[in-house]
């Protein structure tokens, strides 16, 4: 499968959920929303279904769009969402699952030393079909 | 298993630790057969690298035979012979395509400790501190080789280790740090530090097509080296001015390229040596930069500085005028190890070079830490020790 057109931009904006915690407690967000945005050596179409297939940040993606990378080095990925202080909505944590969905579609695996712990590991890859296609080869 | 660990500034152990296992689809595991003691170690050692932890398993030059591969590894097979790089690097991120494989961004699990410092991270370093990956090292009995797809490189059989042991490391990082330095035909390259990675960018200047090589140190066991078995003449920067001898021996122009390979430790025989010593004891500054200070000042107009050192941080009175008003190039990075392991290869089967010209001491893994003391305060007429796993 291949994308025709440079100016490809698929917007995917899949999620637009409220912070269900947030609004139970009655509370309105203070902070403005952050966005974190990374690279990856992939077509847009391959990153947006593993994206889609994995699902790195669940409920905390506000809205995330996949644009062609200029000078041929893949797609630019950013991703926005409404940040906490702690926890999983903190934005060290964000960039940390990015930084490991980067690493599971460049190249099939998480990079771990082997000492210490990583934030959070994704847990074995789904098996089998187009996404088992696109992990185990990493980029082409 | 057996490895030598670090426990402290001036303090490594031999110590029992659990084997390594395959945890990812590109890892290998080697029995380790040679590994060597790196001048970059010697800044671990002396605690100059920040985000060591007690028993971090160090050592980065090493080489040894597959006794496990991972389900992803299609290229190397039990009982391969192989040399690994010592960058960590997946092959298949925008900067690993475009060759500059010490910049993977996909092998530093600790990516973010570099951000905080570098604003943004290399690859991951085999013994490197944490926040270059915390990636256990081959100074030991065993290693695990993540993305052993990409970087080990099997070795002929009719080589023995000691002469393709340094295709790790140093050999590569000696040649970058000329093949960076733009050398044409007639070219003068001065080089300060005779160390093993010094000898090597000697040797590789030569092999490049410099007419001559000027080398700079105090150590006259490691200038007698330089001179005989890498070729270059050598400047004592204790009895000498070294500004006014590369002056006197350019004609007045200066050198053409300079390489600095000395790092963040560097001695001076002047009063910048009290001024370094007492700026990073106070952490006023974290390096002693008299060798790239003097290279940029010996440098000709318009030449080239190539940093092959190691340096960590920040550093005082970097004479950043002198490279703006006189059109210097500064050329540096981590050795990007990957596409020089076959090149060089070839030179040494074609007889160009042998690299176990530098090797002083050959030792068991068991004796690293006399090993450490020894190369670290030069004594022994100590250049390179090669620690039999």
């Amino acid at each position: 499968m291949r994308w025709i057109g440079a100016a490809l931009t698929i917007t995917a904006a899949v999620f637009t959920i409220r912070r269900l915690a947030g609004r139970s407690a009655g509370t309105e967000d203070a902070s403005p929303p952050v966005s974190k945005a990374f690279t990856v050596n992939r077509a847009p179409d391959e990153v947006a279904l593993l994206w889609n297939e994995l699902d790195p940040l669940g409920d905390i993606v506000e809205h995330v769009r996949f644009d062609l990378a200029p000078g041929n080095r893949g797609t630019e990925v950013r991703v926005r969402f409404q940040p906490r202080w702690f926890g999983r909505r903190s934005p060290a944590r964000v960039q940390e699952q990015l930084r490991q969905f980067k690493q599971i579609v460049e190249t099939g695996e998480i990079a771990r030393a082997g000492t210490g712990r990583g934030v959070r590991q994704y847990g074995d890859m789904p098996e089998g079909g187009r996404l088992e296609e696109l992990l185990v080869g990493g980029a082409r | 298993m057996k490895a030598n660990c670090w426990m402290g500034t001036k303090r490594v152990e031999v110590r029992d630790v659990p084997d390594p296992a395959i945890l990812n689809p590109h890892d290998a595991i080697l029995r380790v057969t040679s590994t060597a003691i790196c001048g970059s170690d010697v800044h671990l050692y002396d605690g100059f690298i920040p985000t060591m932890r007690r028993g971090d398993v160090l050592g980065h030059e090493f080489m040894g035979q597959v006794v496990e591969v991972g389900k992803a590894v299609k290229n190397l097979r039990i009982g391969d012979r192989v040399v690994v790089p010592f960058p960590i690097a997946c092959g298949r991120c925008n900067m690993c395509r475009a060759e500059l494989f010490s910049l993977c961004e996909n092998s530093n699990p600790n990516a973010w400790q570099a951000e905080q410092l570098w604003g943004y991270s290399p690859c991951g370093i085999f013994g490197y501190s944490h926040m270059l990956g915390g990636y256990p090292g081959g100074q030991a009995q065993y290693v695990r080789v993540p993305f052993a797809d990409v970087g080990p490189l099997r070795v002929p059989e009719e080589l023995p280790d000691e002469q393709v042991l340094f295709l790790s490391d140093i050999f590569p990082t000696g040649y970058m740090a000329a093949e960076q330095s733009n050398i044409q035909p007639g070219s003068v390259v001065a080089v300060w530090g005779c160390g093993p990675v010094g000898q090597f960018a000697i040797a590789s200047a030569y092999l490049l097509g410099a007419e001559r090589v000027i080398a700079i140190d105090r150590f006259e066991y490691r200038m007698r080296i330089a001179r005989e078995r890498a070729g270059a003449e050598t400047i004592n920067y204790e009895e000498t001015d070294v500004y006014e001898a590369i002056r006197e021996m350019t004609g007045g122009r200066g050198a053409d390229a300079c390489i600095d390979a000395v790092g963040m430790e560097a001695h001076a025989a002047n009063a910048w040596h009290l001024y370094d010593k007492v700026k990073t004891a106070l952490m006023l500054e974290t390096e002693r930069g008299a060798a790239v200070r003097q290279a940029i000042m010996c440098c000709r107009n318009g030449g080239t500085v190539s940093i092959a050192g190691v340096y960590g941080g920040f550093m005082d009175k970097f004479p950043i005028g002198a490279i703006v008003n006189r059109s210097l190039t500064i050329k540096s990075g981590q050795t990007h190890v990957h596409r020089y392991l076959r090149p060089l290869l070839q030179r040494i089967v074609d007889g160009e070079i042998d690299p176990s010209f530098i090797i002083t001491h050959r030792m068991p893994l068991a004796a690293a830490p006399e090993a450490y003391e020894m190369f670290t305060n030069k004594t022994d007429d100590c250049l390179k020790v090669v620690l039999a796993a």
